[in-house]
């Protein structure tokens, strides 16, 4: 049985490289748009799968599209296909995601079968998701969260503000994620853009990280 | 000067009763004369003796009716079709009561057994258990009708006791001094927020007991007698249409709808100078319908029309004026609400509407409070901050700064447009001289205001207010979510409207169980 599958992805070079490669015996891509309007838009209660990329640029995100996609069509499976190697990465949070989805890490595909896998496993209802129970950066979620105020370019007392603690709380999130991420924690100042280095590449950003060691 | 109306002499309260225990008078008096003594025994003494006490009888349960029931006077709405629907049933009830006590005791229409049991059905029914329940009915169906406006009546009645009389500042105050002992710095200022923040379970909407609704419109019923004298001739038609066959019956009562609805009408322009005339016209006019559809009536279904006609005709002419009495209530009533609501209200110190109402009240006002104190966490911070960080953290620093925003219009339409799609949205914009600029900042409001109605709230509609004038942008997001969660606090999400408005929003819980989100921006 074929699956009809919808691709949404806010980078046109991402999604038309994602439908293409799935597109096959199996997996027939009906849509591939951009927006979540547009995604809304279309006859959705047709449409057994849908793939999403988690960061669909401003207004709703790709978390937010597969609850409304749900809502439309109860059944339909949802695949995120992300650069995030950790929803809280992207400032959500596990308890968001939809009920029943698969989460999969782009640059973990090193073989397109997976997400083909990935794309016919969902359409069957999975009660348990344990891969998403574990947090995939093992880091805890405040300090995920003052890692991604610092990648922004807050400064420490900016980030203490924003989330109403001390700034010795930030100062030790800080140097707990950096040894949680082996960044050695002699200069102050390169561990800060080390950091966001980090941060950059777990949200799948940077891959060129290697030419700048 | 013109007289009253004759739907008005009609349709005031004793004209009614009146009206229709005069009527009944004389008919009950040649029914049974005629009808019984010609079909039955030909004593005519002991009919004519029967018909003056049943006639009797009858006025004295009017009388006790209007007179210790349902003392009050005023009017209140009764559910018509209520009120037919036990009729029929009692009449029915009676009429199958009575037939079939005849047939297993063998005795014919006129034995004195079955005249006894007719009455004293009539009596029950009619005088006692028909208005009763009548009145049930009615009070129930008003009451179901306004009971939300009533409970939230009666709970703003009890808030606003609680504010007039300064309990409700009182306990803000107490909290806030309170806090203000134990806050040093930010950090202690955040955990006093949360423990000031209420936390036991939103309490069940209060309802108002059943029996003091009763009990309420049971000492407020207005048209008592009426109610008695109506159902108890309803309750005649058991004895109509067993005497003339359904079809006839059901044909004389349509036929004596109409001609009512009709006299009815006349009576709207009609104009009398007293009411002693108007109540003679109307006799006279009812006696001649009277005389009319019951023979047309046989006319049509009865193959021996003329030979039962002055039977028909008396049989008729008992719920005839029941019937006018009906279109008089279904044309003068009205809303009974009033006084239920009132008598009620006089009640809200002693209910526990009015104790859960001042719970809500503490809450809310807790609530403020803790708010205000998270509030004030952030600005004790950057008061104390080294960096001397005076400015507002402006998040558009961080972002690449695009290079065409587009018109304000645009800027404010492309954040309603991304959101639309997963919610229905009712706008009222008003942009007046809003520039680009300060476009962007209200649509960071909006974007971070529906989002958050979207995935806390789990909303699908939302109303948008955006109204500009020259100092300020007034944004006003109302969802229809499930509302602030139990237990939660105001989090990161709000550093985003801190920067853009500064302290000039708010987050509240909104009237129907969702949320609102006000902010003011400055106009750049």
């Amino acid at each position: 049985m074929t699956l009809r599958c919808l691709v949404v992805d806010d980078d046109d070079f991402s999604r038309t490289t994602v439908a293409a490669a799935i597109a096959g015996e199996q997996i027939e891509v009906v849509a591939v748009v951009g927006t979540a309007p547009e995604a809304i838009g279309l006859d959705v209660a047709n449409i057994d799968v849908a793939v999403l990329d988690l960061d669909l640029g401003e207004g709703p995100n790709g978390i937010d599209l597969a609850h409304g996609l749900r809502k439309l069509n109860p059944t339909i499976g949802i695949v995120l296909l992300t650069s995030f190697s950790d929803p809280r990465l992207f400032a959500a949070s596990v308890k968001e995601l939809p009920e029943s989805s698969a989460y999969v890490v782009k640059q973990s595909l090193n073989d397109i079968r997976l997400l083909t896998t990935a794309i016919l496993g969902s359409v069957e209802i999975v009660r348990d998701q344990p891969d998403l129970k574990r947090p995939r950066v093992l880091l805890s979620d405040s300090q995920v969260e003052t890692l991604r105020l610092l990648a922004y370019g807050l400064s420490n007392a900016e980030i203490a503000r924003v989330r109403v603690v001390t700034e010795k709380s930030v100062e030790q999130a800080i140097k707990r994620a950096a040894t949680a991420l082996n960044i050695d924690t002699d200069s102050n100042s390169n561990q800060r853009v080390a950091l966001a280095r980090e941060f950059f590449s777990l949200t799948g950003a940077t891959r060129h990280a290697h030419l700048h060691r | 000067m013109l007289g009253k109306t004759l739907r008005e002499h009609v349709g005031g309260r004793w004209a009614i009763s009146l009206l229709f225990y005069l009527i009944n008078f004389p008919i009950n008096l040649i029914t049974l004369g005629s009808n019984m003594t010609v079909g039955v025994d030909g004593n005519l003494p002991k009919w004519l003796a029967i018909g003056v006490l049943g006639y009797a009888g009858f006025g004295v349960v009017l009388l006790l009716a209007n007179f210790t029931l349902f003392r009050n006077r005023r009017i209140h709405s009764v559910p018509i079709a209520w009120v037919i629907a036990l009729g029929v049933v009692a009449g029915g009830t009676r009429g199958l009561l009575v037939g079939s006590l005849a047939d297993s005791w063998q005795v014919s229409g006129g034995a004195t057994e079955l005249i006894l049991v007719r009455t004293a059905t009539g009596a029950v029914l009619g005088g006692v258990f028909i208005p009763i329940a009548a009145l049930i009915i009615s009070v129930i169906s008003t009451y179901l009708k306004n009971r939300t406006e009533l409970v939230r009546h009666l709970a703003q009645l009890r808030i606003s006791r609680m504010r007039a009389s300064g309990e409700s500042q009182a306990l803000r105050e107490t909290l806030f001094s309170d806090a203000a002992t134990q806050i040093s710095n930010a950090a202690s200022a955040r955990a006093v927020s949360h423990q000031v923040w209420p936390k036991q379970k939103q309490a069940p909407r209060q309802r108002v007991p059943w029996f003091m609704v009763i009990r309420t419109a049971v000492l407020r019923n207005p048209y008592p007698g009426l109610i008695v004298a109506i159902l108890w001739s309803i309750s005649a038609l058991g004895s109509l249409i067993p005497a003339v066959g359904v079809a006839n019956g059901i044909a004389q009562i349509i036929f004596s709808a109409i001609a009512i609805w009709l006299i009815y009408q006349g009576a709207s322009r009609v104009s009398f100078a007293n009411e002693f005339a108007s109540l003679l016209w109307f006799v006279f006019v009812m006696a001649f319908t009277v005389m009319v559809t019951g023979p047309i009536a046989s006319i049509i279904f009865d193959d021996r029309p003329m030979e039962s006609g002055l039977a028909l005709i008396l049989a008729n002419s008992v719920w005839l004026p029941t019937l006018t009495i009906f279109v008089s209530i279904f044309r003068g009533a009205l809303a009974s609400t009033e006084a239920i609501m009132q008598e009620l209200k006089n009640r809200i110190r002693s209910e526990e509407v009015s104790t859960l109402a001042a719970e809500e009240e503490r809450m809310a006002t807790q609530r403020e409070v803790a708010e205000a104190i998270h509030g004030m966490a952030s600005r004790i911070h950057t008061s104390q901050a080294s960096t001397g960080l005076d400015q507002v953290l402006n998040f558009d620093d961080l972002m690449a700064p695009s290079t065409d925003l587009g018109t304000p219009t645009e800027i404010i339409d492309s954040a309603l447009a991304s959101w639309s799609s997963l919610m229905n949205f009712t706008l009222d914009i008003s942009l007046g001289d809003c520039d680009s600029q300060c476009a962007v900042m209200i649509k960071k409001v909006i974007q971070e205001g529906l989002a958050n109605a979207y995935r806390h709230g789990k909303a699908d509609q939302c109303s948008i207010t955006i109204h500009v004038d020259s100092d300020w942008a007034k944004i006003e997001i109302t969802d229809n979510g499930r509302g602030i969660a139990n237990g939660h606090t105001p989090g990161l999400g709000s550093a985003i409207l801190d920067s853009v408005c500064g302290n000039q929003w708010s987050l509240r819980p909104a009237v129907l169980g969702g949320c609102t989100i006000k902010a003011k921006v400055k106009v750049p």
